[in-house]
């Protein structure tokens, strides 16, 4: 197991390093001198001054040797300033993750604790009312445009009916007691952001636990199980469910890419102060060293997500070794 | 009488309601991108500042934008960048992934190795964090957002494509186009390439439904098809500033995207239990 992770771990460099150069050789295929932007933009200059610039912040050097430089330091966790705000991206970036992988984990929560049961229901009671509504609603589910569904849900629930907040990640100013009233604070503000990001991974789950269970169901060892007196009960939960559940856990590593992904639009609509917000943001202002990192910590997230799935299903698959 | 595969398929197609109900409403929703101008009830692009943000009437179905012109209209003619985009995305997607998926599992070992690595790096790249860098550092315009939707869209099409191929390649007709000295280029244009035709349909189907929710998300940030040409991505951006007072403005783009992609993805999986028996393309 640890030689598995050890092993997955190093497979991660060459795909870093990759990382790292498509995040550099984007920003160097803008047109114009991106590295000068905030100095070509705002005033007029002399070419002399440009020059010194240039010098000053290495533009001069040749490309790879560029990327070598931006590299050693990124690598040290030196991710220059922001140019727009002046303080380090590095802490400006620290200071949102918590928040993005707050909303990622709640949305993978709330996509498995709904799909499974809903998808297993539809399998069972196939063709059904449940069946029927189920599948619907997954194929709605898929067609929905997430950043179309937000404004719907806000237009309903925060405009209309007032029950939940339409922006932000807690009552700015609130003082509560205890830890209690401020979960509960904290949590009224996951609901719309967590139902729009999860909404099409729970659909696509919802579609795969259905098509998973009724393969299982079909097998020769379910038809054993029944053979044998075991009750209808313990060969769905024991049998059929567990086995059914396994194919789950790798379909998540897969919505790993779109959750972070799908942060930026949910989290500008929402006003979530997590890293998709800091992305959007980033972007508008042009703030290129803040880009850069916003983009590489992205895939970091995604990196470790998917090699997370990979060792979860190790431990729920005990067929599987990786020695 | 012999009965060929595409008849048994199409047979087949037909009898899934949902599948050709999809296909209606695509075939529906071309026919309204090219005729848009003879559709519309009014000229998409008139401002008329005096009648600004006015609900339904008689002569604005669909009540009128921010700049008084005629929401119906301009969903009609948004539908023309839609289309355009859903096929020339595919189009270059399918094209990249198509090559690299063919090359991959044809040549196998150190050749496989290397692109499937090169597709986990792009994978592993957040896709939306990546097109918002690309759209704000070059100047959005159709061409680039089509392009840019196209270069970054291609991983999953490649790896599908890449395990079709490596089954494809075990195959008697294979063997035996190289015993008859098929140069590889050969092999792969006129041999492989040809049995992948089918899940390449079923994959192209369902890209269009991706790349169109795609770009109007990039829209619905400014950052996708730049006004003042219609997209429902950018109709959905203009109304969100007065969403509040105005919710038709974004009511109806939104849901011109979500029948729009239902039908589809209705098309596609239809395609797909029709085509490809075996299921290569995984249900999801």
């Amino acid at each position: 197991m640890v030689a598995y992770i050890i092993r997955r771990l190093v497979q991660i460099v060459p795909i870093m390093v990759g990382i790292s150069i498509l995040s550099f050789g984007i920003i160097h295929l803008a047109p114009g001198e991106p590295g000068l932007i905030l100095v070509t933009e705002s005033t007029y200059v002399t070419e002399e001054f440009l020059a010194a610039e240039r010098a000053r912040l290495g533009l001069d050097q040749p490309i790879h040797i560029q990327y070598f430089r931006w590299f050693s330091q990124w690598i040290q966790g030196e991710w220059g300033r922001s140019m727009t705000g002046g303080r380090p991206v590095a802490t400006l970036i620290w200071e949102r993750i918590p928040m993005t992988i707050l909303l990622s984990a709640a949305t993978m929560l709330f996509i498995l604790v709904l799909s499974i049961p809903i998808g297993m229901i539809s399998a069972l009671k196939q063709n059904s009312l449940i069946d029927h509504a189920a599948t619907a609603g997954a194929f709605a589910g898929l067609a929905v445009p997430n950043f179309w569904f937000a404004m719907m849900l806000i237009i309903v629930f925060s405009i209309h009916l007032g029950w939940l907040p339409a922006a932000g990640a807690r009552t700015l100013g609130a003082r509560f007691d205890w830890w209690g009233p401020m979960v509960l604070d904290r949590l009224r503000f996951l609901v719309l952001p967590v139902l729009t990001l999860g909404l099409s991974g729970l659909a696509g789950l919802v579609r795969y636990m259905r098509g998973g269970m009724l393969e299982v169901l079909e097998q020769d060892y379910i038809r054993t199980a029944r053979a044998k007196g075991l009750g209808e009960r313990i060969v769905i939960a024991k049998h059929a469910a567990r086995n059914a559940l396994l194919p789950i856990v790798t379909i998540l590593g897969f919505w790993v890419p779109a959750l972070i992904s799908g942060s930026a639009i949910i989290e500008a609509i929402f006003g979530w102060p997590g890293m998709g917000q800091l992305m959007v943001l980033a972007v508008f202002q042009r703030d290129l060293p803040l880009v850069m990192a916003v983009n590489t910590m992205g895939a970091v997230l995604i990196i470790f997500g998917n090699l997370l799935a990979d060792v979860a299903y190790v431990f729920v698959d005990p067929r599987v070794k990786y020695d | 009488m012999a009965v060929s595969q595409s008849g048994r398929s199409w047979r087949k197609f037909k009898q899934n309601r949902f599948g050709v109900m999809g296909g209606v409403l695509f075939i529906i929703l071309i026919l309204i991108a090219i005729f848009a101008s003879y559709l519309a009830p009014n000229d998409p692009y008139r401002v008329n500042l005096r009648n600004r943000l006015s609900s339904y009437s008689r002569e604005y179905p669909l009540g009128t934008d921010t700049m008084g012109r005629c929401v119906l209209s301009r969903l009609i003619f948004g539908s023309r960048v839609s289309v355009t985009v859903g096929f020339v995305v595919v189009g270059i997607s399918i094209a990249i992934g198509g090559l690299i998926g063919i090359v991959a599992g044809y040549f196998g070992g150190i050749v496989d190795s290397l692109l499937m690595r090169l597709v986990d790096i792009v994978i592993a790249f957040p896709r939306f964090f990546l097109l918002l860098t690309v759209v704000a550092i070059f100047e959005p315009s159709i061409y680039n957002v089509m392009i840019i939707l196209g270069v970054t869209g291609w991983t999953g099409e490649a790896r599908i494509i890449r395990s079709l191929v490596l089954s494809i390649r075990e195959q008697v007709y294979i063997e035996a186009a190289r015993a008859v000295g098929a140069s590889n280029e050969r092999i792969m244009v006129r041999h492989i390439l040809p049995s992948t035709v089918v899940v390449i349909v079923v994959m192209a189907t369902l890209g269009i439904a991706g790349a169109i929710i795609t770009e109007a998300a990039l829209g619905f940030f400014g950052l996708g098809v730049p006004p003042p040409t219609p997209s429902w991505g950018n109709m959905l951006f203009e109304g969100r500033g007065v969403f509040r007072r105005a919710q038709w403005l974004v009511i109806f783009p939104g849901l011109a995207i979500f029948i729009t992609v239902l039908g589809i993805n209705f098309l596609g999986d239809g395609l797909r239990d029709a085509l490809d028996p075996r299921h290569v393309l995984k249900k999801q």
